[in-house]
């Protein structure tokens, strides 16, 4: 069987997180209508564990050739391998992918389209390369939001503007290991019995400062409360010191970059996300479809996941006070946070999934695909 | 070990459903389970006594053997049923409560083959016959495990049947703290004290009575009879003070929600329901510090602890509740918090599914983790 359609994403992957398991995600639910392949830039050889991931799924995965600063073999690389693909579309991830993937597309003559997740604003470097796409994602053919939040920050696209939210394959925690609960108990020294946990890369935007804060408050007024809190960056140090300076040892643990994470997310009693900013964030979506409430900050497009004191509960950025009570007001009531998990779980399977999605994707490409070969074709 | 993650099947085999305290904790543990870790069933040996019938949870399977005793020769018939069932549901854990289903279910499911066989024993065991313990000890090398839900009914049954130590764990009982956690915590000056305690020495109320004399102006109330009272009354009356000995509560939440103070002045303590009911009931409270309180009270946080046997630091620390209500509050709202994190129903259900988990998958090692 022919597919349909022919797609390929762009990326510049340094590891494989959240995007990359969208892209992933995508291409499986779309298997039926359309043949996905994906191109990655280098990154130093970072970028083969998601490209390794992409052929183990049977996709055509390609690491480039060139990479910055050889701007113009990389285009000719990209466009060569659209043509050749016979590519109806191409989505852009990540400012480097947008510029150099819509010169590619132009190039070989097929539609470039930008898929926006947010910009994280992490360093000046990348603060000032997130400005300069923003300006220039008024170019692409189209953009995808992942969050009307996000959408909202996009400016100059008016009418090539759509939102698609991120999607979640809830069977990842239909299964779970129930000895994963033993081994969460086992990070902490001292006998904990509710474990409250936050997953992410420890970079400022994510707020795991403020988490600390708030943990700090919750552990003085309940012993009995244990945070873990699953991921690594460039923060790794300053946090660790933090809770070391705030008497936390012991009953907050950074537990490090996790491959096995989907195991870890159902034996949580409580997940916390304490970032400033967000596109869509998936973590949400995962802690959501694996059954455990949630206490999130209403950064970028968590309002559009969870309806607050509904299906979990939304506290402003940057404020620990209020962070640490909302923690504490949902351990209060065993009942309430049942409830809220099962809102949270019913939210995401009914609005998240990856068929969704595949289908918003799918008539996106026919829109721009029917408008470029437009009226002649149909007059045949 | 090689074993594929996959939720641990648990058969609990019970004579019948009644509303009494054991069946009350097997119902809620086995309907809120988390399917994901365990999946229970529920074996009934007689069961069809209509309150039976109706207290069936609805989300398990639920076998009736309708077994009459156990020496008739019927019961032959039922266990060939009871047999044929544990072979379809293969289950890693066979759990019995009570004598009649331990007799009938331990060696049935030694013979079907199941792993993992647990007794559970939740009373001290006053009322067991010879034969019981002769029984019991020839039970005893056939289950991997049998559970206790306190540490007496442990040493209680090592004194009885003399198991290996290491096969007996106590998992503590979750209390139903719902029916507390509705009353809102005190506002105001306090004015009322009260305490939850069977009128004996043991307990120290006389300690709170020579307290009383030097808080004018408040109230005591004591709910809980003994022999204590003529000795208890016959000081108030002496010292003509505002305490009142209630006598037996029939609803305990009404009694604590009446209170701006709880007190708990016992000499001796292993771990005190009243003062579970107490933090959840979110009292600021006042405790004598011995036997568990000191794990569930820290000093000035949940409530302020005094040493046994102290009526001088009674007296102070009461004085200071009542001075600084607000502080009162905040510790009393704290202390809920503990009790809800301990001993709630949930974190009972979690203890078990623990227990499974340990039981039948063992310690997870790092490595076996990383593969």
């Amino acid at each position: 069987m022919t597919a349909e359609y022919q797609l390929v994403h762009l990326t510049a992957s340094t590891f494989y997180g959240g995007p990359e398991r969208q892209m992933l995600g995508l291409a499986e639910a779309i298997a039926d209508r359309a043949r996905v392949s994906v191109l990655s830039f280098r990154e130093g050889g970072k970028c083969r564990p998601f490209l390794t991931e992409a052929s183990k799924l049977g996709l055509e995965a390609i690491e480039l050739a060139n990479d910055s600063p050889r701007f113009l073999s990389a285009v000719r690389e990209i466009a060569s391998h659209l043509s050749r693909l016979q590519a109806d579309a191409l989505f852009c991830h990540g400012y480097k992918s947008n510029l150099l993937g819509r010169l590619a597309a132009r190039w070989a003559g097929i539609p470039a389209i930008g898929v926006s997740r947010g910009w994280t604003g992490e360093n000046w470097k990348v603060r000032l390369y997130e400005t300069l796409d923003r300006l220039h994602l008024r170019f692409m053919d189209h953009v995808v939001g992942v969050s009307q939040a996000q959408a909202n920050k996009i400016i100059g696209c008016k009418g090539r503007l759509s939102v698609i939210h991120n999607a979640i394959d809830p069977e990842r925690f239909t299964d779970p290991d129930p000895r994963y609960r033993l081994r969460l108990e086992r990070y902490f020294t001292n006998g904990v019995c509710l474990i409250i946990g936050a997953a992410g890369r420890l970079s400022p935007e994510k707020g795991f400062d403020i988490l600390i804060e708030a943990a700090a408050e919750v552990c003085e007024q309940c012993p009995e409360v244990g945070f873990v809190l699953f991921g690594d960056g460039p923060c790794k140090e300053s946090l660790q010191a933090q809770i070391a300076c705030r008497g936390l040892t012991g009953s907050f643990v950074l537990a490090g970059h996790r491959t096995d994470l989907d195991k870890f997310l159902p034996v949580l009693d409580l997940f916390v996300q304490s970032s400033y900013t967000e596109g869509l964030p998936n973590v949400l979506l995962e802690a959501c479809a694996a059954g455990v409430p949630v206490v999130a900050t209403t950064a970028g497009g968590t309002p559009e996941i969870i309806d607050d004191e509904i299906s979990g509960w939304l506290v402003p950025p940057g404020n620990p006070q209020m962070l640490a009570e909302r923690i504490l007001d949902a351990m209060d009531s065993p009942q309430r946070m049942a409830e809220v998990a099962f809102n949270g779980r019913q939210t995401v399977l009914e609005r998240f999934s990856f068929r969704k999605q595949a289908l918003a994707y799918l008539q996106l490409v026919e829109r721009l695909r029917s408008k470029r070969v437009s009226a002649p074709s149909e007059a045949v | 070990m090689n074993i594929p993650p996959r939720p641990v099947r648990v058969v609990y085999v019970i004579d019948a459903l009644a509303t009494a305290g054991t069946e009350t904790q097997l119902l809620a543990l086995i309907r809120d389970l988390d399917r994901r870790r365990v999946q229970p069933a529920l074996v009934l040996l007689r069961g069809n006594s209509p309150q039976s019938l109706a207290l069936e949870p609805i989300n398990c399977p639920v076998v009736r053997l309708e077994t009459g005793r156990l020496r008739e020769p019927r019961t032959v018939l039922k266990g060939w049923k009871f047999l044929r069932f544990l072979w379809e549901f293969q289950p890693d854990v066979v759990q019995t409560y009570f004598p009649d289903s331990s007799y009938f279910a331990v060696p049935l499911a030694l013979v079907a083959g199941v792993p993992y066989v647990v007794r559970t024993r939740n009373n001290i065991g006053h009322w067991m016959r010879t034969i019981d313990r002769w029984l019991g000890r020839i039970l005893n090398p056939m289950v991997s495990a049998t559970i206790a839900n306190c540490q007496a009914a442990r040493e209680a049954l090592l004194r009885d049947e003399q198991p290996n130590p290491q096969r007996v764990h106590v998992l503590e009982n979750g209390v139903d703290l719902d029916r507390f956690l509705e009353i809102t915590p005190p506002c105001g000056p306090a004015r009322t004290v009260g305490v939850v305690a069977n009128l004996r020495p043991v307990k120290g109320l006389d300690l709170l009575v020579e307290a009383a004399r030097f808080l004018p102006g408040m109230t005591f109330r004591v709910a809980g009879e003994g022999d204590q009272r003529a000795v208890l009354q016959a000081m108030i009356d002496r010292h003509r003070l505002d305490f009142t000995l209630t006598g037996a509560c029939h609803y305990i939440p009404a009694f604590l929600a009446s209170l701006d103070i709880a007190v708990l002045c016992s000499r001796a303590e292993g771990l005190s329901n009243a003062l579970l009911e107490y933090m959840a009931a979110a009292r600021p409270i006042v405790a004598t510090a011995v036997g568990a309180t000191t794990e569930l009270i820290r000093d000035g946080q949940e409530g302020f602890l005094v040493p046994p046997n102290d009526a001088n630091a009674l007296v102070q620390a009461i004085a200071r509740l009542r001075n600084h209500f607000a502080k009162a509050r905040q510790m009393g709202l704290a202390a809920r918090r503990r009790a809800i994190a301990r001993f709630s129903r949930q974190a009972m259900i979690r203890r078990f599914e623990n227990f499974y988990t340990r039981l039948v998958f063992g310690e997870m090692s790092h490595r076996e983790i990383a593969a």
